[in-house]
């Protein structure tokens, strides 16, 4: 049995790259806007929520971006 | 929609911090694009954005350092990096760096910094365009010395600078595995000094001067050069990073900010390189420099003069975004349009090879 082919399209892959791109562009404009008239906290309240939103989307695009790698997607 | 502006802490000046995005992604693109930090466009970028020039430093090197990190570790996996040169000097970077940091520090008491740095920004840039606008003529004339070199017989030999520093013989002397050198460690000391000081002075990683110092003057060859001068930058921007914010010249989350744009733009910039050929970038980008210096230029010339400063303030900040924007959006053009074709082509590809397929069996068929 051959693996799943869909897995290794550069297509997913480019579409994979420009949604996390994006997805990471959300998480800061989301972060700002929660840090936003915090004077005192501004800093660690946006550093705690940008980078807990961003350190489980960067493991998430890398698991889906190893996937879709046609080596990766053929040994997996 | 106040919450797009924000007064940085420590600064305490207001910014519309979108803006920090669109130049983190037009530095990142072009950075990523051309194989430069990008460094000589964020300093004066964020001073127009309205940090004053020790913040815009601080804050630049501090971006500068994460990326660059990122950057020397896949290089290292190549093997192209001199691990004991760089270390040696790491020395000089870091007291050449600490010297230029006192200097910025020094001329912020006395109400100069500003004057200073653009001055030294605009000597850089000039420097640049001068690289850019003479390596056309320079490959032509490479040309014709190799072609003159192939009829006689003769070797090609280029600037031989390092051979005599090399010569000068002042203990210890150490040897240099990868890059297969043997010279005074007072050499790439002294050498990592000057760059780390120019580093410190403009808030830049030092790479672009860096990198020619390693080939001319110590005799790296260029690749290993390429890798041990990434592990510089590294290593500068990070202790300069560390030096700035130690003296509170350094906007956190500006710098992450930024971080974010310019790790989207590299990737766009990188891969842009697989679509694009020819001198005719390089030409565009030297049009990009001109256009920085004169920005600066003109920032310069409003300090001295009153009257004119806002509008001449407005002129520059147009000009140096405007730059950016069109080089970027002309990187993102060529980026679109090249994944474009290379879909197209791999569609084709597959429409094409079961048509093949059928028109051979039924040849087959026909032969039977």
């Amino acid at each position: 049995m051959t693996p799943p082919q869909p897995a290794a399209d550069p297509r997913r892959r480019f579409k994979l790259v420009l949604l996390f791109d994006l997805v990471v562009l959300a998480e800061l404009f989301f972060a700002m806007y929660v840090a936003h008239g915090r004077a005192e906290q501004f800093t660690p309240v946006f550093l705690a929520v940008f980078f807990g939103l961003l350190l489980p989307t960067l493991a998430l695009a890398r698991r889906l971006l190893n996937k879709s790698t046609p080596g990766q997607a053929q040994r997996g | 929609m106040d919450w797009l502006y924000m007064t940085m802490p420590i600064a305490g000046v207001p910014i519309f911090w979108p803006g920090l995005v669109i130049l983190g992604l037009g530095v990142g693109i072009i950075g990523g694009f051309f194989g430069m930090g990008g460094g000589w466009m964020v300093t004066p970028g964020l001073n127009i954005l309205g940090f004053p020039m020790a913040f815009a430093i601080g804050t630049d090197i501090t971006q500068m350092g994460g990326m660059s990190l990122i950057s020397s570790m896949r290089h290292s996996r190549f093997g192209h990096v001199d691990y004991r040169l760089g270390l040696i000097m790491v020395a000089g970077t870091v007291a050449g760096f600490e010297s230029g940091a006192q200097i910025i520090m020094w001329l912020e008491r006395i109400g100069r910094v500003d004057l200073f740095v653009r001055i030294g920004y605009l000597t850089l840039l000039s420097l640049i365009a001068w690289l850019v606008f003479t390596d056309v003529s320079q490959m032509k004339k490479d040309l014709k010395i190799r072609r003159a070199a192939e009829r006689g017989g003769e070797e090609i030999r280029g600037i031989q600078w390092h051979r005599t520093f090399q010569r000068l013989r002042l203990p210890p002397v150490v040897h240099f595995k990868t890059s297969g050198i043997h010279c005074s460690i007072w050499l790439p000391i002294s050498v990592s000094y000057l760059t780390g000081l120019l580093a410190g002075i403009l808030g830049i990683g030092g790479g672009l001067i860096r990198m020619p110092a390693l080939i001319y003057l110590i005799g790296v060859p260029t690749h290993v050069a390429v890798g041990t001068d990434l592990f510089e930058v590294a290593i500068s921007a990070l202790y300069g990073a560390a030096s700035y914010s130690y003296k509170g010249r350094t906007e956190l989350v500006a710098a992450v900010i930024m971080m974010v744009g310019a790790a989207i733009g590299a990737q766009i910039g990188s891969v842009t390189t697989k679509y694009v050929q020819g001198y005719g970038i390089r030409l565009f980008f030297g049009v990009a420099v001109v256009g920085c210096a004169l920005s600066i230029t003109l920032k310069l010339i409003a300090a001295a003069v009153s009257s004119w400063r806002y509008a001449l303030d407005l002129g520059a900040a147009i000009l140096i975004l405007g730059l950016v924007g069109t080089l970027a959006s002309f990187i993102l053009l060529r980026f679109v349009r090249g994944v474009q074709e290379e879909l197209r082509a791999r569609a084709a590809t597959a429409l094409a090879a079961p048509a093949t397929e059928t028109s051979a069996s039924a040849r087959e068929k026909q032969t039977r």
